[in-house]
């Protein structure tokens, strides 16, 4: 149990991490939503686009914080000494490839409605089992290659300046979506 | 137990005065009609997505796809050149639902809403408080529709009810929302077969999905073999006959009379019939080709003619459960106080090289739809050959219920159920999907019909950029020559037609 606890990590350590999961989150849904506005305009008022605006944020936030669930347990499965240890840096760059990948998925979304149930059931646990090994290799090059650890961490450090740019923009959507379900249209 | 008497139970007790009063005054309704008419009379209409005119044997069909179909019409009035007023789903049922053409109500898009101004005035709300009123539509987009109307409706089922597999969001998680819980949910964060609004969780539920339908699939092998029905543009996979049941209970559990909108989603694309349904039209036949058009994008005569094949499969199929549906209301007795409405949102295109309905050409398979409505207590056939369009359905069912047809409506009461014929009458079909709904019309095609005259407009197409088209339906049923400008009815159509497109442009220059 022990060994359990000390594999949690600091407020501080993951805030970096969700600062990257934010960052791919909200961008990636900001990008899109802006290339449907034109077309939303089309047909509906500004007020009205800001009412699918408000779920879009929202839900990005709701999204990033699931993710950095996935993250936490995720890390919960290595020894502290390979993931707590160098969290931020660990954490944020896992949190990059899902990303990264996620971006790269999206592109060829299409290819899912293709795979047959084996496959299904398949691909998403090769999946996890490669990112155990880049969690793995990573934890290795950190320890062998210190300046990369502090190129990361900076990184992530800096990241964190989308945190506080997103997070009121998702928590303000949120707002909007549970009024908008509690007190009707 | 409440026993009061509320103004709605008053407005509904005055209103089924009024229709049982209007049902003597109707030509073509016989004795039996107006004796079964002391009751008072439901409103039921079925609407099957994406149904062409031209597929059914009721209309001539050469392959038998509609026996049920027929057998409903020998107690009902069957309208043989009725017209969708759009091309697909949004703008035609909110033509049926509003009385009003696309060009006024200004649902061109697919998730298109009907314009404020417009959206007060709709079938609901003008028999709302005469009826318990409940609806279900299969297709999301006359399901949003619906929403509009969510205040007039006593039960509004999800889209997503009476499904085999998948969820809709908007249906289940923002009821109070749904109009714009589906806009960004269904359609942007959670859309299907392309890059999401939502980075992460979407392939996560995209996995599922396509688990849960690999799942149905295997399930399911032995009664569809090519995969189950879907409802379009969602990951909602649906059995016809499990569908219908539903249907069949819950209006066995409506408070009579009632009024009711079932929008089932075949035999709209996927065409995916039914095991017992597949081969039965290997016939060997297939109608003759007809030259392609400047705007088709060019489907093989072979492809044409196997798809037009597994859709007449899936014809078959829906004219099966419709049987089911008429044998379970005759049954109770609901035909013998129910007004049954059959018809379709828009037809189905399988020539020229064009497949499907996403299409700006306009040829009559696509816009020509059945329309088949059995009186309370028919029962005798009566045909009705003149022009008539789903604008009509609304003014129809107000004249029925006594109720004044208001001057907004741009439909009139049809022939044989209240209304006169008028050969002199026009309508228009407008496909303007690629226009902003709130400005002038730049591309579009126009469609002007009048007796058997038609006059096409193609407005703003590349290299087809105002182009007009005339032909005789009467010398040339299946539109091959193309008459214009030389016969004169095609200068007077084309004069009117531009008339009334500046006249639907002048508020938005």
């Amino acid at each position: 149990m022990k060994s359990f606890y000390s594999r949690i990590p600091s407020r501080q350590q993951i805030l970096p991490v969700f600062a990257v999961l934010i960052f791919f989150g909200f961008s990636w849904a900001l990008y899109r939503m802006f290339w449907y506005i034109p077309s939303w305009l089309e047909y509906l008022s500004v007020w009205k686009v800001l009412a699918i605006a408000a779920y879009v944020l929202g839900f990005a936030l709701l999204e990033s914080l699931v993710m950095l669930g996935f993250v936490f347990c995720f890390s919960l499965l290595f020894p502290a000494r390979v993931f707590k240890d160098n969290y931020a840096a660990l954490g944020s760059s896992l949190a990059a490839l899902l990303g990264i990948g996620a971006v790269l998925i999206q592109r060829q979304i299409n290819l899912v409605y293709r795979l047959e149930l084996w496959q299904v059931a398949v691909y998403p646990l090769a999946g996890l089992i490669a990112l155990a090994l880049f969690v793995l290799l990573l934890a290795w090059v950190f320890k062998r290659f210190p300046l990369t650890l502090r190129i990361v961490n900076a990184l992530a450090e800096r990241m964190t300046v989308f945190a506080y740019l997103y997070v009121p923009l998702g928590a303000m959507g949120m707002f909007v979506v549970i009024s908008r379900n509690l007190l009707g249209q | 137990m409440p026993t009061s008497f509320t103004r709605r139970d008053f407005l509904k007790l005055s209103a089924s005065l009024a229709f049982t009063g209007a049902l003597g005054r109707l030509p073509g309704v016989s004795s039996a009609l107006k004796a079964g008419a002391s009751a008072k009379p439901n409103v039921i209409i079925v609407l099957f997505d994406a149904l062409s005119a031209f597929n059914l044997s009721l209309y001539g069909y050469r392959r038998r796809t509609s026996p049920n179909l027929e057998r409903f019409a020998e107690r009902a009035v069957v309208f043989h050149n009725h017209h969708s007023a759009g091309n697909f789903t949004t703008p035609s049922t909110a033509s049926l639902f509003t009385s009003t053409y696309p060009w006024t109500h200004r649902a061109y898009n697919l998730s298109s809403l009907i314009s404020p101004q417009v959206a007060p005035h709709n079938l609901f709300a003008m028999l709302d408080g005469t009826r318990y009123q409940a609806a279900f539509a299969q297709n999301t987009f006359a399901d949003m529709l619906l929403y509009q109307f969510q205040r007039h409706l006593d039960r509004h089922e999800a889209v997503d009810r009476f499904a085999l597999a998948g969820r809709t969001f908007y249906d289940n998680l923002f009821q109070r929302d749904a109009i714009y819980g589906m806009k960004s949910m269904d359609q942007f964060l959670f859309k299907r077969e392309e890059a999401h609004g939502s980075l992460f969780l979407s392939i996560v539920n995209d996995l599922a999905t396509q688990a849960g339908y690999r799942a149905q699939s295997a399930r399911l092998k032995a009664s569809y073999p090519s995969g189950p029905p879907r409802l379009a543009n969602t990951d909602v996979y649906f059995d016809l006959p499990r569908v219908m049941d539903g249907v069949m209970g819950l209006l066995d559990e409506l408070p009579q009379p009632f009024f009711t909108y079932f929008h089932f989603m075949p035999p709209h694309m996927p065409y995916v019939p039914r095991r017992e349904f597949i081969g039965m039209f290997d016939d060997g036949w297939n109608p003759p080709e007809i030259k392609r058009h400047r705007l088709a994008p060019g489907v093989t005569q072979e492809r044409l003619n196997k798809l037009r094949t597994t859709y007449d499969e899936f014809v078959a199929d829906l004219d099966d459960q419709f049987g089911r549906l008429i044998d379970h209301l005759d049954q109770r007795g609901l035909l013998e106080d129910s007004y049954v409405i059959f018809t379709s949102d828009h037809g189905e295109l399988f020539e020229r090289g064009v497949s499907g309905h996403s299409t700006p050409v306009m040829f009559e398979p696509l816009i020509r739809i059945p329309l088949v409505v059995h009186t309370p207590g028919q029962r005798e056939r009566v045909d009705v050959r003149s022009l008539t369009s789903n604008v009509d359905v609304l003014p129809t069912l107000l004249k029925i219920a006594g109720v004044a047809v208001p001057s907004w409506a741009e439909g009139r009461a049809l022939p044989g159920l209240g209304g006169e014929e008028d050969p002199s009458r026009n309508i228009y079909v407008v496909e303007a999907k690629a226009n902003p709904a709130f400005s002038k019309l730049r591309k579009a095609t126009l469609v002007l019909m009048r007796g058997p005259h038609k006059l096409v407009r193609y407005l703003g197409y590349k290299h087809y950029s105002n182009n007009y088209e005339y032909y005789n339906l009467e010398t040339d049923p299946s539109e091959q020559q193309n008459l214009y400008p030389d016969h004169t009815m095609a200068k007077e159509l084309q004069a009117e037609l531009d008339e009334k497109l500046e006249q639907v442009d002048r508020p938005y220059l």
